[in-house]
């Protein structure tokens, strides 16, 4: 697996050109400043915007339970809480890269 | 080697509807290329066949230097000073993939995020799938795709391992050595190689002082008419790029007027010739390809002593060439 870390602080718009340039499966977007409701849907929707909605969104950061259907609806495929084992997050990934 | 992308999974375009796209400057089709070469995919021959014609246009840097020196921030910096002259810049930055997982993080991007959604800035980040020479083997496809792509100019950042890094300057129209103050002795600048490839010698970091300990040894006597500059800089504070781009934009120049660029060109596909008859001859001897058997056979026949690796070797290639060497 290659990992492509973009640093702190990245626009959305930064974000989806860097996933096209790269071409990526998926996108791993990570917020702790409680702005994910508007800047984790904003990804898929440029995303779909440039013809690259096939590439996976996953979630994670200080996210309240109760947005997790909300960011899910909005097409966030999967959202890992505080705590979660890394274990867990490398397994989703590993499986998501094989299309299973 | 794991593939990086798992592009099996995702629905892959035909290729001329991609190479049609990456031609009217569709960055999300130059990114598909990249990957499909990368990944060695069966269309990966197609895609580059079709892309060789609409290719020679953009003029090639190679950086190389140690770990550390600041080749990412030189780089980033010189795409905005280039991107204040109109220039397309692609950029493809290579670093090491694990030789333990097959994994690599790949974080050239972190520094070179300042031209972030610049239209005319494609950055391709690239992990050197266990090939040797700071370089990954699909690295000049890439280039390939980005001058395609219409950029008028790709840097090429390599590994930065050290002291086998010569591979680059065979590749790229001009080759930038960076260096700074306050590492190694003057013993290692002396070590084959470094000396010998810099058409541009860039000493980075001069805020760190002593710069002119460097700027001495790499003074050098002209090769070929072209004397290798010797630029300081600060990348971080953005000291020192105009005269960069300056030096960069001399030598393009000094290679067209006097014919080198053409010569460097035919001295490149003499290697990607014979890389890619490399390629085809081990493919053609592949267990269950047609010569797989007769591969097989031949392979005993040396090791019990019947035949020379040699003689062996004459058999698979065309008649014409089989005499002994």
């Amino acid at each position: 697996m290659e990992v492509i870390y973009t640093g702190l602080r990245q626009s959305p718009e930064d974000i989806v050109e860097a996933a096209i340039q790269e071409d990526v499966d998926a996108i791993g977007l990570s917020c702790l400043s409680g702005a994910h409701m508007t800047l984790f849907p904003e990804v898929v929707k440029l995303l779909k915007k440039r013809k690259s909605g096939d590439i996976l969104v996953a979630g994670g950061g200080i996210i309240p339970e109760e947005d997790i259907p909300k960011l899910k609806k909005a097409g966030i495929k999967v959202v890992f809480g505080p705590g979660t084992p890394l274990r867990e997050i490398v397994a989703f990934f590993e499986t998501a890269g094989k299309g299973a | 080697m794991p593939a990086r992308k798992g592009t099996a999974a995702r629905p892959r375009d035909p290729v001329p509807g991609l190479v049609d796209s990456l031609l009217k400057g569709d960055k999300r089709a130059a990114g598909k290329l990249i990957s499909l070469i990368e990944d060695d995919e069966p269309e990966a021959t197609e895609a580059l066949a079709r892309i060789h014609p609409h290719t020679g246009r953009a003029h090639v840097v190679g950086f190389t230097g140690p770990p550390g020196v600041g080749k990412s921030s030189l780089i980033n910096r010189l795409v905005r000073t280039l991107r204040g002259r109109a220039k397309k810049v692609g950029v493809v930055a290579v670093d090491p993939t694990s030789p333990y997982t097959g994994g690599a993080v790949l974080g050239d991007r972190i520094r070179m995020a300042d031209t972030g959604v610049d239209p005319g800035v494609f950055i391709r980040s690239m992990a050197t799938r266990g090939h040797a020479g700071g370089l990954a083997l699909a690295t000049f496809d890439a280039v390939r795709v980005l001058d395609a792509l219409g950029m008028d100019l790709v840097l090429v950042e390599t590994v930065g391992a050290g002291q086998s890094e010569v591979e680059i300057a065979t590749r790229a129209h001009s080759t930038v050595v960076v260096e700074m103050p306050m590492t190694g002795d003057a013993v290692q600048t002396m070590k084959a190689g470094i000396l010998e490839i810099g058409d541009v010698y860039v000493v980075n970091k001069v805020d760190l002082g002593n710069a002119d300990v460097l700027v001495v040894k790499f003074q050098l006597e002209a090769r070929d008419g072209w004397t290798p500059p010797i630029i300081r800089t600060a990348a971080i504070e953005g000291r020192g790029i105009d005269e960069l781009a300056d030096a960069l934009m001399r030598h393009a120049t000094f290679l067209d007027e006097t014919g080198l660029r053409k010569q460097r060109e035919i001295a490149r596909a003499r290697l990607e010739i014979l890389e890619n008859a490399q390629r085809l001859l081990a493919r053609q001897v592949e267990a269950g390809s047609a010569f797989g058997k007769d591969f097989e056979r031949m392979a005993e026949d040396v090791a019990s002593r019947r035949l020379d690796p040699n003689a062996a070797a004459r058999k698979l290639l065309p008649t014409s060439s089989r005499k002994p060497l």
